[in-house]
């Protein structure tokens, strides 16, 4: 399962309120977690930053993991971060590791204003990776030596844990790689008669060439500008209808400005305009629509309330809805996020 | 056929009292004329916003106001009135009509389902059954009643489908008509359309049983409210009603209570599915607000063919009954999303689809009708037994809350 996917059933665990037989089984909201926030950026205190420079060699300004989660009752947060595979104390993730461990639930509670600064409430926090199968021990053991490193210089570190996410069969479950957390086994399941979820988190395309991400993003923004122009036809009778692509592109993918690679950007934003000029194109020729090009995007005149009809009918024929949209091959990033060592966490916004 | 005369609202009432009130001793003396129709009302919606200058702006037809919330209507170029819309809520309308079925449904259909700013309102079985327990039956159990069944396994073979909005209520006819019993149900595939007419009380004894023999029973087709002399009230699944009894001043007075209802369990699912994500401005990410709706199968799921042919099927025709186009999104075997376009109001929609679950999210703005037609498609097209939850409330438990409010 890559990253992505991982992140979205995440969210699926942590969000989504369903029936009591569901085949989502959300087992961080049944722990009593919510979802506080998707890619967060959480800052470290310059007095942690020394210490880490210090005693560590290096230091972070901030970190950002994929999810927040808060508990409803208890003053505990679960940070999650989704990877594919474990890495190593050499690894570069180390550090996000570090960083995650080190700012402690007390100062995250305090920094994300969940508390009153003069509050003496105390927080725990856990840092929990999710990894693919048989990852979460290796995975676990690397969050150890860095909790050991951080005790060793007397400076704090949060609680740990790893999750494995396996598939057997048409269930897909949790192992932790500690005590605690799930009752049984060390294990729970988390899908039952599926094994994906619908995805939240738009694909990125800068994770590689990948079909689906192909169709995600296309299906997205065929979604996003069909049901804006025909929905706001009736407006442009009266004055011209502005049509921002950099709008649309937010409306589509809620992530859009967190997308850190600018080519990605390029490439999608390139891609839907012309998209969208192919469509109004055929507009211009088949009825009474016109357009015009504007930096932003388009300028929309329909002339008479007739012509709407036949407008959507055309935004609505086997043509529009199989209209490719030319992306070009998007390019996988040189620089891999610098900010986290990896992951997913593009989402931060 | 209304009178040209009546430009004030009691006035028109009235008449449509008397209206009523003759075409009832027709249907006793079953004399029901041939050239007139009885007296119907359909339950219209138009946006969460309530738009309603808007949505009377897009109707192809010529209004004349009678005051403020009462419109009459007219074909362009005709001096007769199609009927009348009133404006019951910000967002709901009844228009009322004493035309035969076959001279209007065609048109209204075609008006209201191919016009972005209308939809009909939508009761499923799952909502007509809360009506029948918590309305009909305790009030009046020794009444005759009249409820009818309908599924359609249109899905089962993979063909063109008949389109809805060409179909008239082929039992309206028959009884407008009284020409018996002429059912023109496809014979190619499994179809019901079931009545039973007897004292509520008797309904209830044996109706449990029915339902569990034969899941089409859990899908209601009309329910009759009783009318408090004789009579009653035919709720139809797609917002239709007809009056069946001597007076339109009682018969509005259900509607009211109906539209009420309706409202309630409408914003009720809009204020808790709407989805919504946030930006958190002081510490950058998102957060997600809002809940999925879930419509479930029963545990042995669709049929593959069934699952299969639905999804080929409906996202791409614009002119279908479930309103829904998009590109469905094969993910794997029986699975599938599809980021697609609810053509009430055309707001995005995003579907997941299983054959043992479908799951709904509404971006904000989007329509809280679109779960009610979905349910009410799905029970008459798909399964009679589908369960279906917001979050994790169940839908029937919203509708019976809103139902009390309702009545408030």
């Amino acid at each position: 399962m890559d990253a992505l996917m991982q992140l979205n059933l995440m969210i699926w665990l942590a969000w989504s309120e369903v029936p009591p037989d569901d085949p989502v089984k959300p087992v961080f909201r049944n722990r009593g977690f919510d979802l506080f926030a998707i890619g967060p950026k959480i800052p470290i205190s310059l007095p942690k930053q020394k210490a880490m420079k210090d005693h560590l060699g290096f230091h972070k300004e901030a970190v950002a993991p994929d999810l927040l989660l808060r508990h409803r009752t208890n003053p505990e947060l679960l940070v999650l971060e989704c990877k594919e595979t474990s890495f190593d104390v050499s690894s570069s993730s180390s550090k996000q590791a570090t960083g995650y461990l080190i700012i402690s639930g007390t100062e995250m509670a305090n920094t994300l204003g969940l508390i009153p600064a003069t509050s003496l409430q105390q927080y725990e926090a856990t840092a929990c990776y999710v990894v693919n199968a048989e990852q979460e021990g290796p995975m676990f053991t690397t969050l150890g030596a860095i909790q050991a490193e951080l005790r060793k210089n007397g400076l704090h570190a949060n609680h740990a844990n790893a999750l494995g996410i396996y598939e057997e069969g048409n269930l897909v479950f949790l192992v932790e790689a500690t005590d605690g957390c799930f009752e049984k086994n060390n294990q729970v399941v988390i899908l039952e008669g599926v094994t994906s979820v619908y995805p939240l988190i738009p694909w990125d395309p800068s994770l590689g060439e990948n079909p689906e991400a192909r169709k995600d993003l296309e299906e997205r923004l065929r979604m996003v500008f069909v049901s804006h122009l025909g929905s706001h036809l009736e407006q442009a009778l009266a004055e011209p209808l502005e049509i921002s692509i950099e709008e649309l592109l937010k409306g589509a993918i809620p992530v859009w400005d967190a997308w850190q690679d600018r080519s990605t950007q390029k490439s999608v934003r390139r891609g839907a305009r012309r998209f969208m000029f192919d469509i109004l194109k055929r507009l211009d020729e088949k009825t009474g629509l016109s357009f015009e090009s504007t930096p932003a995007g388009w300028q929309i005149t329909v002339s008479h309330y007739d012509e709407i009809e036949r407008i959507r009918r055309v935004l609505t024929s086997s043509t529009v809805r199989q209209l490719p949209i030319p992306f070009e091959e998007y390019r996988k990033p040189e620089l891999w996020d610098d900010f986290d060592g990896g992951g997913v966490t593009r989402v931060n916004m | 056929m209304i009178p040209a005369y009546l430009t004030n609202r009691s006035a028109l009432f009235s008449w449509f009292d008397e209206y009523a009130d003759v075409r009832k001793a027709e249907l006793n003396r079953r004399d029901l004329s041939s050239d007139v129709g009885l007296l119907k009302s359909y339950l219209l919606e138009t946006s969460p916003e309530g738009n309603a200058q808007h949505a009377l702006q897009s109707i192809p037809w010529r209004t004349k106001p009678i005051d403020e919330g009462l419109f009459s209507l007219f074909a362009n170029g005709e001096q007769s009135s199609l009927g009348v819309l009133e404006q019951l809520t910000e967002r709901h309308f009844a228009f009322y009509t004493p035309l035969k079925t076959n001279d209007i449904e065609p048109q209204l259909k075609k008006t209201i389902m191919h016009n972005p700013q209308w939809d009909f309102a939508w009761f499923s079985g799952l909502v007509l059954d809360i009506l029948w327990h918590d309305y009909t039956l305790p009030l009046y159990p020794t009444r005759f009643t009249k409820l009818t069944f309908e599924h359609e396994a249109k899905f089962e073979r993979s063909e063109p489908r008949e389109d809805w909005v060409n179909e008239v209520d082929e039992e309206d006819e028959v009884m407008e008509n009284d020409m018996g019993d002429r059912g023109r149900m496809p014979l190619e595939r499994r179809a019901s359309i079931i009545a039973i007419t007897e004292r509520s009380r008797s309904i209830q004894a044996f109706l449990p049983k029915l339902q569990a023999a034969h899941s089409p029973f859990r899908s209601l087709r009309t329910l009759r409210l009783p009318a408090s002399d004789h009579g009653g009230y035919e709720l139809w699944n797609w917002g239709k009603m007809t009056f069946r009894a001597p007076s339109f001043t009682e018969g509005r007075s259900n509607l009211l209570t109906i539209t009420k209802m309706y409202r309630h369990a409408t914003e009720h699912i809009e204020k808790l599915a709407w989805i919504q994500a946030e930006k958190l401005p002081s510490i950058g990410g998102l957060s997600l607000h809002g809940v999925p709706v879930t419509l479930r199968f029963p545990e042995e799921g669709l049929p593959q063919a069934v699952f299969e042919n639905f999804v080929q099927n409906i996202f791409g025709q614009s002119r279908n009954q479930f309103r829904l186009w998009g590109n469905p999104i094969r993910r794997m075997d029986s699975y599938y999303y599809v980021h697609a376009i609810d053509l009430h109001l055309w707001k995005p929609i995003g579907l997941e689809l299983t054959p043992s679950y479908f799951r709904v999210l509404l971006p904000q703005g989007t329509c809280g009708n679109t779960v009610h037609r979905l349910v009410q498609n799905i029970q008459r097209y798909l399964d009679p037994t589908v369960r279906v939850f917001i979050g994790s409330e169940d839908y029937s438990n919203i509708f019976r809350q809103a139902l009390g409010k309702g009545l408030g």
